[in-house]
């Protein structure tokens, strides 16, 4: 499972939020679930490098936490945005993705490794 | 090391009451459910749980400082819940005090509300609900409302903890699950469940504002969740989809 280590899940200067992510490896693939809540399939944007992948979605009305916290209460918080680190190098050309009830799935293959012959 | 755990009621709990207990686990179905069925059947706090070994966290709710673990009552329906998870430290003592608590005021009924792991849950619309009954008396219970009996699995966590104690004293209880997401804030699963317990306890809680609300509920819900995530990585949560050997 990802780590989301102990850092708060917002960020009041870009009005986001972490969304709650798992990474799961098997033999071929990895595949990442984020839940998206307030997010429509359209305005979920992925970037996916060698190891990274970049979630960006933008939520369709903005969040206000009026009684909660001191300065919190004034922030809008409208989207949702994290840098995955990835186990393994994988292939972006390969993604596939769903969006159903909130959840987001990525499955991608992982890089292929060379096979050395034992002379 | 002795660890000590005090329930501290504000209100005396009246006698053979139905007891409900949710606590931080798979999808957050318990405390999800519970704290829409305080606010819908006007349940008023009527006491805590605390303990020295507890975290040294304050919930501050209605601007007054109060305890993460809180007890609430409304003529013979009782409610506890928590908004910090329990830790597998800290189980086997926090069970053993619940249980004797529950004995004490001679509970009626105890139904304990939780999330069974489901894989691709978002492909379900309605999350089916299972049970665990404590004692026989229990077992005629679920399998008079119609609910399917688990029979053979692992249970890790509080909630299986707080089962076999109950079993052990003989106390009829029912360990009440919806699958559900078990890493992501589950309002769907725990409307399901509350439909469930309605038909089990003889209640009217009416979840239409719950399933209006998921959205906004798995935005708020976002952090007692990864808080949840690791202590159910603590409590070994995932031998809950092993399977068990079975033989006979």
């Amino acid at each position: 499972m990802h780590n989301e280590g102990n850092n708060p899940s917002w960020d009041v200067n870009r009005g986001c939020m972490d969304p709650l992510v798992n990474v799961r490896e098997s033999r071929e693939e990895i595949i990442v679930t984020a839940d998206l809540p307030c997010v429509e399939k359209e305005d979920i944007s992925l970037k996916i490098e060698e190891n990274l992948l970049h979630l960006n979605a933008e939520m369709k009305k903005a969040f206000q936490f009026d009684n909660w916290g001191g300065f919190h209460r004034e922030v809008k918080f409208n989207s949702f945005k994290k840098t995955i680190v990835l186990p393994s190098s994988v292939n972006p050309a390969t993604a596939e993705t769903s969006f159903k009830n909130s959840i987001l799935r990525v499955r991608i293959k992982k890089k292929k490794g060379k096979k050395i012959e034992i002379e | 090391m002795n660890i000590e755990i005090k329930i501290i009621e504000k209100e005396k709990p009246k006698k053979e009451s139905t007891v409900i207990l949710a606590f931080p686990d798979v999808g957050l179905v318990g405390p999800i459910a519970v704290k829409h069925l305080i606010k819908d059947l006007e349940m008023e706090e009527i006491g805590y749980i605390t303990s020295d070994t507890f975290p040294p966290i304050t919930a501050v709710h209605n601007s007054r400082p109060t305890y993460p673990i809180r007890i609430y009552g409304k003529s013979d329906l009782i409610s506890v819940t928590s908004e910090i998870p329990i830790t597998p430290d800290l189980i086997n003592p926090f069970s053993n005090e619940i249980t004797g608590w529950l004995e004490k005021i001679k509970a009626k009924n105890i139904v304990i509300l939780g999330g069974l792991p489901r894989q691709n849950r978002e492909e379900i619309d309605e999350p089916p609900i299972h049970g665990i009954p404590s004692n026989k008396d229990a077992e005629v219970k679920l399998k008079d409302n119609d609910l399917h009996v688990l029979e053979e699995g692992f249970i890790s966590g509080i909630n299986g903890v707080l089962l076999r104690s109950l079993a052990e004293r003989n106390v009829p209880g029912i360990y009440l699950m919806s699958e559900a997401h078990r890493n992501y804030p589950d309002p769907g699963a725990a409307a399901s469940i509350l439909e469930a317990l309605n038909d089990l306890e003889g209640l009217s809680i009416n979840v239409d504002e719950l399933r209006k609300k998921e959205e906004e509920i798995k935005v708020a819900a976002r952090d007692l969740m990864r808080q949840t995530q690791k202590t159910m990585q603590e409590a070994e949560k995932n031998r809950e989809e092993e399977i068990p050997m079975m033989y006979g």
